[in-house]
C-alpha cells in the first residue's frame, strides 16, 4: 500500500502555486506588444518579426519559462536590427528597444518572483519598485540617446557617436573593476 | 552570507556591442543610439551590491496552544533596522513540516526603506504535537537583480497542541490479568458477581457464599465461586515507522495520527477502569512509558501522545533495527502484560511483531486503521494484501479490529461481536 496509496509521510506544507507574479506578467506582455507596435512606425518587416517575439514572450510568461522570455526578447532585438538595417528612423528604434528591454526585465523577474515566493504571495510592492527602477533607467538612457541624436544633427559624422559609445563602454569596464 | 552574481544580465554587453557594430557597418544611427540603452543597462547592473538584510523579525501566533484541527494565524512583522534601503527583500518563513499553510503562502516580497515595517499574515491548520518554527530565509537583491544575498535569520516560535483524552471505546480485554482487582472478568473463581462454580465447603468460607439452597436440599455445605474481576496490564504499541505514515487521501490524516487517536481513546477508557496502561512505539525514535495508573501517569501519557517525536504527525528520520528493537521491547514488557498493537499493516513487519508477541504469551489485540483505497488496480492489490495479512493474524488467534472510516467505538463494537472470549 505504501507505494500505491498516497504516502504523505514527510511534510505537509502547502503546494505553492509557482506561476509568475500577475501584475509583472501583464506589464511584460503589454510592453512586448508595445515594442512591436512602435516598430510599425519604422519598418513593417521589423514590426512583423517583433510581433512574433511578442507572441513568444506572451506564451513564455504565461507558462513561466525563463528561456522563452529571453528568446522572445532576442527576437525583438533581431526585429529592431532588421528595422535599423532597412533604414528606420531612430525614434521608433529607441522606443522599441526601451520597450523590449523592459519587457524582458519585468517578465523574467515575474517568473523569478513566482518561483521564489509563489503566485499568491504579497509581492505588489516588490514588483512596483523593481519596475520603477527599470523604467527610470530605460527612460533616462533613451532620453540621453535621443538628445544626442537631436544635438548632433543629421550632418554630423558617425564617428562622434561611436566615440561616445566607446566612452560608455570604458565607464562600464571601470565599474567592473 | 556573501553576495553572489545571479548572471541574470549575462551577455547584455555583447549583445549591445553587436547591435552597435551592425549600426556602424550599415550607418544606421538608430541602432547606434539603441546601443546607448543597452550600455545604460549594462552600467546599471554593475551599480550597487545586494544589501545586507539588517532586519528585525517578530513572529506572533494567534493562539499558542490551539486544539487539534483548529487554525491559527501567524503574523510576521519585518522591520528594516539597517541604514540601507532594501529595494528587493524576499522573506520565506520556515513553517514546521507537520503544519499546513491554508491561507496564503508564508512568503512575502517587499521593499523596505530604513526604519520601515511590513507585516505578512498567513494561517496554519494545526495538528497534534509540538511544532517549532526555527528560521527564516531572507533574500536581498540589488535593484537590477544582478547580485543576490541570502541570509538565514533565527526566530524561534513554538506551538503546542495537546489533544484532550476522551474515553470513548470500551475495548474488551483478554483474560490475562494482574492479581489486583479490576474490571476484566477472569476464569478464576472467587469474589465477584457472575456465577462461576461450586466447591466443597472449607471452614472459614464466608457465610454469604454458602449455597443455602443446596444445604436445604441435601444437607451438605458447599461454597459458591464467582468469576473474579481483576485489573489488566496493557501496553498500547503504535507502529510509527516511516512505512506506517500512509493516508488514503493526500490531505487526509495518516495512519499514525489515527493510531495515536485510538491509543488516546483506549488509554483513557482503560485507565478509568483501573487497569495499568503503558505506551510504546515501534519506531526509530523510541517511546516507552511503563504501565502504571494514577493521575501523574495520565498526565505524562497525555504529554507524550501530544509531543513525543516518536509519535509525531510526520515521519522521523532514522533506521529501525527491528530485531534489536523487539528484543528490548520484550525485555521491558511485564510478563502479565497484554498488547494492543496499532498499525496500518501495509507491510509484513507488523505481522512478525504481533505473532512473536503472541508466541511469547502476551495476548495481542490489533487495531488497524484502514488506509487502502480502490481507485487503481495497484490500490486494490494493496488492499487485498492487507486483508490477507489480517487473515493470517486471525488465523493465529490474534484479535483484529479493522478500523475503516467509521468512529473507533463502532469498529470496536463490530469486531467484539465476532470474538469468542
Amino acid at each position: 500500500m505504501s507505494g500505491e496509496t498516497t504516502s504523505r509521510g514527510q511534510t505537509r506544507q502547502e503546494t505553492i502555486n509557482r506561476k509568475p507574479a500577475a501584475a509583472s506578467s501583464y506589464a511584460a506582455i503589454f510592453l512586448s506588444l508595445l515594442a512591436a507596435a512602435v516598430l510599425v512606425l519604422g519598418s513593417l518587416v521589423g514590426a512583423t518579426i517583433a510581433a512574433v517575439g511578442a507572441l513568444i514572450t506572451t506564451v513564455s510568461v504565461y507558462r513561466g519559462r525563463q528561456k522563452g522570455v529571453t528568446l522572445g526578447a532576442l527576437m525583438t532585438t533581431g526585429a529592431i536590427v532588421a528595422a535599423g538595417v532597412l533604414g528606420a528612423p531612430p525614434a521608433p528604434l529607441l522606443g522599441a528597444t526601451g520597450c523590449a528591454i523592459l519587457a524582458w526585465d519585468i517578465g523574467s523577474s515575474a517568473i523569478d518572483i513566482g518561483q521564489t515566493l509563489g503566485h499568491n504571495a504579497d509581492t505588489a510592492r516588490l514588483e512596483a519598485v523593481r519596475a520603477a527602477f527599470s523604467l527610470f533607467v530605460t527612460s533616462t538612457t533613451a532620453t540621453v540617446g535621443y538628445a544626442i541624436y537631436v544635438l548632433a544633427g543629421d550632418g554630423q559624422p558617425m564617428t562622434a557617436l561611436v566615440l561616445l559609445i566607446l566612452g560608455a563602454v570604458i565607464i562600464i569596464a571601470v565599474y567592473r573593476q | 552570507m556573501r553576495s553572489f552574481a545571479t548572471k541574470r544580465w549575462a551577455g547584455i554587453e555583447g549583445l549591445t556591442l553587436l547591435v552597435v557594430a551592425i549600426g556602424v557597418l550599415t550607418t544606421s544611427s538608430g541602432l547606434i543610439l539603441a546601443g546607448i540603452i543597452g550600455f545604460g543597462y549594462a552600467a546599471y547592473t554593475k551599480l550597487w551590491d545586494a544589501p545586507v538584510a539588517d532586519v528585525s523579525i517578530d513572529r506572533e501566533l494567534g493562539d499558542e496552544a490551539p486544539a487539534p484541527g483548529e487554525t491559527t494565524g501567524v503574523t510576521l512583522t519585518i522591520t528594516n533596522t539597517g541604514s540601507k534601503w532594501l529595494s528587493d527583500l524576499r522573506v520565506i518563513d520556515g513553517v514546521p513540516p507537520a503544519l499546513e499553510t491554508i491561507d496564503g503562502p508564508a512568503r512575502i516580497g517587499t521593499s523596505l526603506r530604513p526604519g520601515e515595517t511590513t507585516t505578512c499574515h498567513y494561517t496554519v491548520s494545526v495538528v497534534r504535537g509540538k511544532h517549532t518554527w526555527d528560521s527564516l530565509r531572507l533574500i536581498t537583491r540589488n535593484p537590477s537583480g544582478s547580485r543576490e544575498r541570502e541570509t538565514v535569520c533565527e526566530v524561534s516560535t513554538t506551538l503546542r497542541c495537546t489533544p484532550p483524552l476522551h474515553a470513548g471505546a470500551n475495548l474488551s480485554l483478554h483474560g490475562l490479568t494482574t492479581p489486583y482487582s479490576g474490571r476484566v472478568t477472569t476464569d478464576v473463581g472467587g469474589y465477584g458477581i457472575e456465577f462461576h462454580s461450586t466447591r466443597a465447603y472449607r471452614s472459614g468460607d464466608p457465610l454469604n457464599r454458602i449455597d443455602w439452597n443446596r444445604r436445604a436440599r441435601t444437607g451438605t455445605l458447599s461454597t459458591l465461586n464467582f468469576r473474579e474481576e481483576r485489573a489488566a496490564t496493557v501496553i498500547l504499541l503504535v507502529d510509527s515507522r516511516k512505512e506506517a505514515y500512509v493516508a488514503a487521501e493526500p490531505t487526509g490524516r495518516n495512519a499514525v495520527e489515527r493510531s495515536v487517536d485510538a491509543v488516546a481513546t483506549i488509554f483513557s477508557s482503560l485507565i478509568s477502569n483501573g487497569d495499568r496502561v503503558g505506551i510504546a512505539t515501534m519506531s526509530p525514535t523510541e517511546c516507552w512509558i511503563a504501565p502504571q495508573s494514577g493521575k501523574t501517569h495520565t498526565a505524562r501519557v497525555q504529554e507524550a501522545l501530544a509531543t513525543h517525536p516518536g509519535l509525531a504527525p510526520t515521519a522521523t528520520e532514522g533506521t529501525l533495527y527491528h530485531t534489536l528493537w523487539f528484543n528490548r521491547f520484550i525485555r521491558r514488557l511485564p510478563a502479565d502484560a497484554q498488547v494492543v498493537f496499532c498499525s496500518p499493516f501495509v507491510d509484513d513487519r507488523p505481522i512478525y511483531t504481533a505473532r512473536r508477541l503472541h508466541a511469547y504469551g502476551h495476548l495481542v489485540t490489533v487495531i488497524t486503521p484502514d488506509e487502502t483505497t480502490a481507485d487503481t488496480i495497484g490500490d486494490r492489490i494493496a488492499a487485498i494484501e492487507r486483508q490477507h495479512r489480517l487473515q493470517t493474524l486471525r488465523g493465529n488467534g490474534i484479535r483484529v479490529v479493522d478500523w475503516g472510516d467509521e468512529p473507533l467505538p463502532t469498529a470496536v463494537m463490530a469486531a467484539t461481536q465476532r470474538w469468542s472470549q
